[in-house]
């Protein structure tokens, strides 16, 4: 068996956090969300919270990308690699050419209440299988005879988000 | 090694030895052994340290991220991204009627516009979802007001779509960040306009012309409030285009 994919790696970030990247990510999100709630909040009577206005304004679902903005700086910091997620060797990381910040939801009267989710996106990667419980991928996506490959555990929030099958 | 990585972060590495039995001693790790016994002042024979007396380098150990207070992607001048298209400065000054339309200072005003396929960077738009994230956002930027309540950005000439003339969104809000107003700019429009001059330029991969274009005047935004909406275009195809435009805010 072999194919396309792309994985996915899913964190949660809210007031429990503990990793100074997590909170800087979180108090900044926080603030942006504060100044662009507004564009879709009434001014008289404002929504508390995202899901409140969400379900009020539909177009406030666009929070989503505009607070994720807040976020792009530390993302970059990263440089593609995200340290959390390691191989089974434990010195490769994940690697990730995309993300997507979404609000889990959000208070504009308490910062606590805010918790936002970060999904990271692989690059297209060679599926070869679990083995052992771990997926069995190359970085290398050419159709050649041998292929360096790294192994990541299959874990909670790691997902397999794209899937193109290979004859 | 999250604790390291999470104290290194705060550039407290070399504080470690001090922190780290504060952090313990709230630790639950402590509810076992919080029970007074004679161990308690039993002195330490194993007191770890540097036993290496040779001079060599100390082994390296994974860097990780450390992190850095970043200002959001969106507090950038120049919005271009990977967008391409007719060059186009935009010039905004921000007046307050609530001090007799003097200039305000210090008033932050976020633009966004389409790039000139009629496209805005958002989840999920078109030619985005494969792209890499870095090129992810274009055409979004946010500045504060000079003492002569003015910011500039660098962009280029938005192209338009279905339904709607050409325009550029601006949300301004004061230093606090609470919002004064939500508006659009409108483009002067025509024969000899910037808006028809630039949209002929298929050199630069504006491809649609102006065929079902929607013109200010049946525009459901523009229709009824063109005249304190319309901002002033200058320049050329070549030597690209200057936007100036004031807007009026409660400040």
């Amino acid at each position: 068996m072999k194919a396309i994919i792309r994985l996915a790696y899913r964190i949660i970030i809210d007031n429990s956090s503990t990793f100074l990247w997590d909170k800087y990510v979180w108090e900044d999100t926080y603030k942006e969300y504060l100044m662009q709630n507004q564009q879709f909040n009434s001014k008289e009577k404002p929504k508390n919270t995202f899901r409140e206005l969400l379900s009020e304004n539909e177009k406030a679902v666009q929070l989503h990308y505009l607070v994720g903005i807040a976020a792009n700086g530390y993302i970059e910091q990263l440089k593609g690699n995200f340290h959390r997620v390691t191989d089974v060797l434990g010195n490769n990381h994940f690697p990730f050419v995309n993300y997507k910040l979404d609000i889990i939801n959000t208070d504009i009267t308490d910062i606590s209440k805010h918790k936002v989710g970060i999904t990271f996106y692989s690059p297209l990667l060679t599926y070869l299988g679990v083995v052992e419980n771990h997926y069995l991928v190359s970085k290398t996506t050419d159709d050649v005879d041998g292929l360096e490959t790294i192994m990541f555990p299959v874990q909670p929030r790691l997902s397999i988000c794209y899937y193109e099958k290979k004859t | 090694m999250e604790r390291k990585e999470f104290l290194r972060g705060l550039g407290l590495a070399g504080l470690g030895a001090l922190t780290i039995p504060v952090i313990k001693a709230c630790s639950s790790d402590d509810a076992s052994s919080s029970s007074t016994s004679t161990t308690d002042t039993t002195q330490a024979t194993n007191t770890g340290g540097s036993t290496n007396t040779s001079c060599s380098v100390t082994s390296s150990e994974t860097a990780g991220p450390f992190p850095t207070k970043s200002p959001s992607s969106l507090v950038t001048a120049n919005i271009v991204s990977d967008r391409t298209g007719v060059g186009f400065t935009i010039n905004i000054t921000i007046k307050n009627t609530n001090a007799s339309c003097a200039v305000l200072a210090g008033a932050i005003v976020d633009i966004w516009h389409c790039d000139k396929d009629g496209y805005y960077s958002e989840y999920g738009g078109t030619s985005m979802q494969s792209a890499d994230f870095t090129s992810a956002h274009f055409l979004r930027g946010r500045q504060t007001t000079n003492a002569n309540g003015l910011v500039s950005f660098t962009s280029i000439f938005p192209g338009w779509y279905t339904s709607r003339a050409t325009h550029i969104h601006v949300h301004i809000y004061n230093a606090s960040g609470t919002s004064l107003l939500v508006t659009q700019i409108a483009f002067p429009e025509g024969s000899g306009s910037a808006v028809a001059l630039v949209n002929a330029s298929t050199a630069n991969g504006y491809t649609k012309g102006l065929s079902g274009y929607t013109y200010n005047a049946s525009d459901n935004v523009f229709s009824d409030s063109v005249a304190n909406e319309m901002s002033t275009v200058t320049g050329s195809v070549a030597a690209g285009f200057i936007l100036t435009h004031t807007i009026n805010v409660a400040g």
